[in-house]
């Protein structure tokens, strides 16, 4: 290094100090880019400049030539060992990008500049791809099978060996974050991959689709629903997990009284492997459907309504895995009464079979409302089953017309007795009797 | 006043009989049908498919399906033409089945729930479990039991029992009479016994005056009464039928137009020297000697002779159930 610094100061003072002429690079020079040493404000027709690269010392003698108002070398590249020499254009050798280049003329009073060889210019670029056979195709989502994150840092090729990715690959998901040290795929190519595969796992302790990355001895496992973001050279690449997509039915959110039921089902995808369902306070089950009952046990340590439940099913069809949810909320049982039509006090005891009643329900949500009634019949042989419409009386409470139980041929002694069923999709039937008179 | 643990209380008078007015959700539903179709559950008004099993008991026939995830709720099940509504009520429920009990009788459990007796004689509470105070009240007294009630379990209280009826003859002529004897029980005193005796048309009751002597608590007790069959009546078989507070007993007598030489010598008065089938049938030292005085003869009654075989028949018989 001695030397070379010597070997300027020598350059330097043969050229003069005092200089009126401008020698300058144009443009700045970058690694395998074109550019020319110019010479301004000189009255001379032609002439030579000295290019030196003060880091290897090596030196090329320009012809400089007049272009307009300047002298201008012929267009010159620099290019390392490891580059491919450029035809029709001259090659400055550097050692790798940084190296310090000095030009110098002697003309008129003499002039120099200095400039480091700058890398490629332009952006980085992240992909995902995915293989496919032989072949990396490019990927939009994670899924199973094998990946790769694929930077191209042209900026980031600085030498003939294969350079390291400044600042890693950083992977971000949720509240975890991994920086992965990255070297360049070739010697000159810019390129860095990340190559992992990727599957899914069941946390059933968590209750949780996962999605594991695996890669030499390593392995990283995120939340399906996660995304993630991978940066990489000031660049940001966000991509997904690919899950199965499932669809639950009836709905995928429902209103259910306590006590019902409801059958829920996998809706799709159709001729799933695998269903498991997971119902907090009760725990996993499998099978394509699952008939749910809404018992207080699921509310603790009191119910207190409305509540809510989020019943996950996790799905697999051949290796791929989804999930998804659903909102149940929890409301309270429907009522049925007996009331006195006249009054509309609720009904105790044995009531004559020749006075009228009213059946009354309460606690119906009202996305139920349309169309409610009642079924009301005898026990015992003969029940005379009949629908009586309902009416709405005020918000969730519903009542039926009078109603005379000698209408349905009872005798004093017998017993009247009225259901409710929740329509559906709810599973759900009340019912209430009542001893005649 | 006893009370039994059974499964057998029926809905009698129907042509479909049910085992309980409501079952247990861990417990079968039974039923018992005349015919040999499967009966038809429906739910909330939908038919509800299950699988039955059968078997034959007698001329009926025995349905039982487990309906193990089926809801709780009223249930009807439909038979031949007919229909009858049920209740499934959670296992952790006792039911109280209340029989034989007065029309217009009231009775209550825990002083909560009140139920006035029908026609049937019955009724049921849905209970909880533990102990519980059976109020009966009727127009002649009331009293009160305490019952200790369990989960799933079917808590019969018979307040009365109709356990045989009992004619004195399985023959008998065109109008001849014959009796017929009833077996009680009553947990309650009542004044006397209030039965409605089903006769085919043109029958009647004689000589009921025992009907009317009062029943004591707790004990069986027999009443009889004479049936008057018309001399018109056609050759045939007969059914008759007593019913008292909905519990029903049938019997069955062959009008015939010679009795069976058994009948004959069995009720025939020595002392009278005639036929009287209102006795009670028996084979006695005085019935086999006027038996043995009809060798080679036609026995009274019948279209037959007195045989030395058919004699000695009867002296087999006679000697086999005890000298008399």
């Amino acid at each position: 290094m001695c030397k070379r610094f010597w070997m300027l100061g020598v350059f330097l003072l043969s050229c003069g100090f005092v200089q009126a002429e401008v020698i300058r690079f144009e443009p700045a020079p970058q690694l395998l880019q074109t550019f020319y040493v110019v010479v301004e404000d000189t009255p001379a027709q032609e002439g030579k400049a000295l290019l030196l690269n003060a880091t290897t010392g090596k030196v090329w003698v320009l012809e400089l030539k007049r272009a307009g108002d300047v002298l201008k070398s012929p267009a010159l590249q620099a290019i390392r060992p490891c580059d491919q020499r450029p035809a029709e254009i001259m090659a400055i050798e550097i050692s790798q990008v940084g190296d310090l280049l000095v030009a110098a003329t002697e003309l008129g009073e003499g002039a120099s500049t200095v400039a480091k060889v700058g890398p490629r210019p332009g952006e980085c670029t992240i992909t995902l791809e995915v293989q496919e056979g032989a072949e990396w195709k490019p990927a939009t989502t994670l899924g199973i099978g094998k990946y790769r994150l694929k930077v191209e840092c042209p900026p980031y090729d600085k030498t003939c060996e294969q350079d390291v990715l400044p600042g890693g690959l950083t992977a971000r998901m949720d509240q975890t974050e991994i920086t992965l040290a990255l070297q360049e795929a070739d010697k000159t190519g810019g390129v860095f991959f990340w190559t992992f595969s990727g599957d899914f796992q069941l946390d059933k302790g968590k209750q949780e689709l996962i999605y594991r990355l695996a890669w030499e001895d390593q392995e990283l496992t995120i939340p399906s629903t996660c995304r993630l973001v991978f940066r990489a050279g000031g660049k940001e690449l966000m991509t997904r997990v690919e899950t199965l997509a499932v669809e639950i039915g009836p709905s995928m959110a429902m209103f259910i009284p306590a006590g019902c039921g409801a059958k829920l089902q996998v809706l799709a995808p159709s001729e799933p492997d695998e269903v498991l369902w997971y119902v907090p306070g009760r725990g996993w089950f499998s099978g394509y459907t699952l008939e749910f009952v809404a018992t207080d046990d699921l509310a603790a340590p009191v119910p207190v309504y409305p509540y809510a439940l989020l019943v996950r099913v996790f799905v697999r069809k051949g290796n791929a895995w989804g999930t998804t949810q659903m909102a149940l909320t929890v409301t309270p049982r429907p009522e049925l009464t007996f009331v006195d039509a006249k009054s509309g006090q609720p009904i105790k005891g044995p009531w004559p079979i020749n006075q009228s009643l009213k059946v009354q329900v309460a606690g119906i949500p009202d996305f139920v409302s349309e169309g409610l009634f009642v079924r009301v019949g005898k026990l015992g042989p003969e029940p005379m089953e009949r629908k009586v419409g309902l009416r709405r009386v005020q918000e969730g409470l519903y009542e039926s017309e009078p109603l005379v139980p000698e209408a349905w041929q009872t005798k004093p002694g017998d017993i009247l007795w009225v259901e409710f069923g929740v329509p559906a999709p709810i599973l759900c039937v009340v019912s209430a009797i009542l001893p005649l008179r | 006043m006893s009370v039994a643990l059974t499964l057998c209380l029926g809905l009698v008078g129907w042509a479909m009989e049910l085992a309980h007015p409501a079952f247990f959700a861990a417990e079968p539903l039974v039923v018992w049908t005349e015919e040999v179709s499967p009966p038809t559950l429906f739910f909330c008004g939908n038919p509800w498919p299950v699988e039955w099993r059968a078997e034959k008991e007698g001329p009926r026939t025995r349905w039982e399906t487990p309906l193990a995830q089926a809801p709780l709720g009223v249930w009807i099940i439909c038979a031949e033409g007919a229909c009858a509504a049920v209740l499934r009520v959670p296992n952790e429920k006792s039911v109280v089945e209340i029989s034989g009990a007065p029309p217009g009788s009231t009775v209550s459990l825990d002083a909560q729930e009140t139920r006035i007796i029908g026609e049937s004689g019955k009724t049921f509470f849905i209970a909880e479990p533990g102990q519980q105070k059976l109020l009966f009240a009727y127009e002649c007294g009331r009293f009160e039991e305490l019952l200790t009630l369990t989960a799933s379990q079917h808590l019969v209280v018979k307040i009365g029992e109709l356990r045989e009826l009992l004619l004195s003859s399985s023959e008998v002529l065109p109008g001849a009479r014959i009796s017929a004897q009833l077996k009680v029980r009553s947990a309650i005193p009542l004044p006397y016994l209030a039965t409605q005796v089903l006769l085919p048309n043109g029958w009647q009751v004689e000589s009921q005056e025992e009907l009317l002597l009062p029943i004591p608590p707790e004990h069986e007790v027999r009443r009889s009464f004479v049936i008057q069959v018309p001399a018109d009546t056609a050759i045939g078989r007969y059914e008759i039928a007593v019913r008292w507070h909905g519990l029903e007993l049938k019997a069955k007598v062959d009008v015939v137009d010679a009795l069976s030489p058994r009948v004959v010598v069995g009720h025939w008065d020595t002392q009278n020297n005639a036929l009287n089938l209102t006795t009670p049938f028996a084979l006695t030292y005085e019935r086999m000697l006027w038996a043995s005085c009809l060798l080679g003869q036609v026995i009274p009654y019948t279209t037959e002779l007195m045989t030395p075989e058919l004699l000695k028949a009867l002296l087999e018989e006679w000697a086999s159930v005890g000298v008399r």
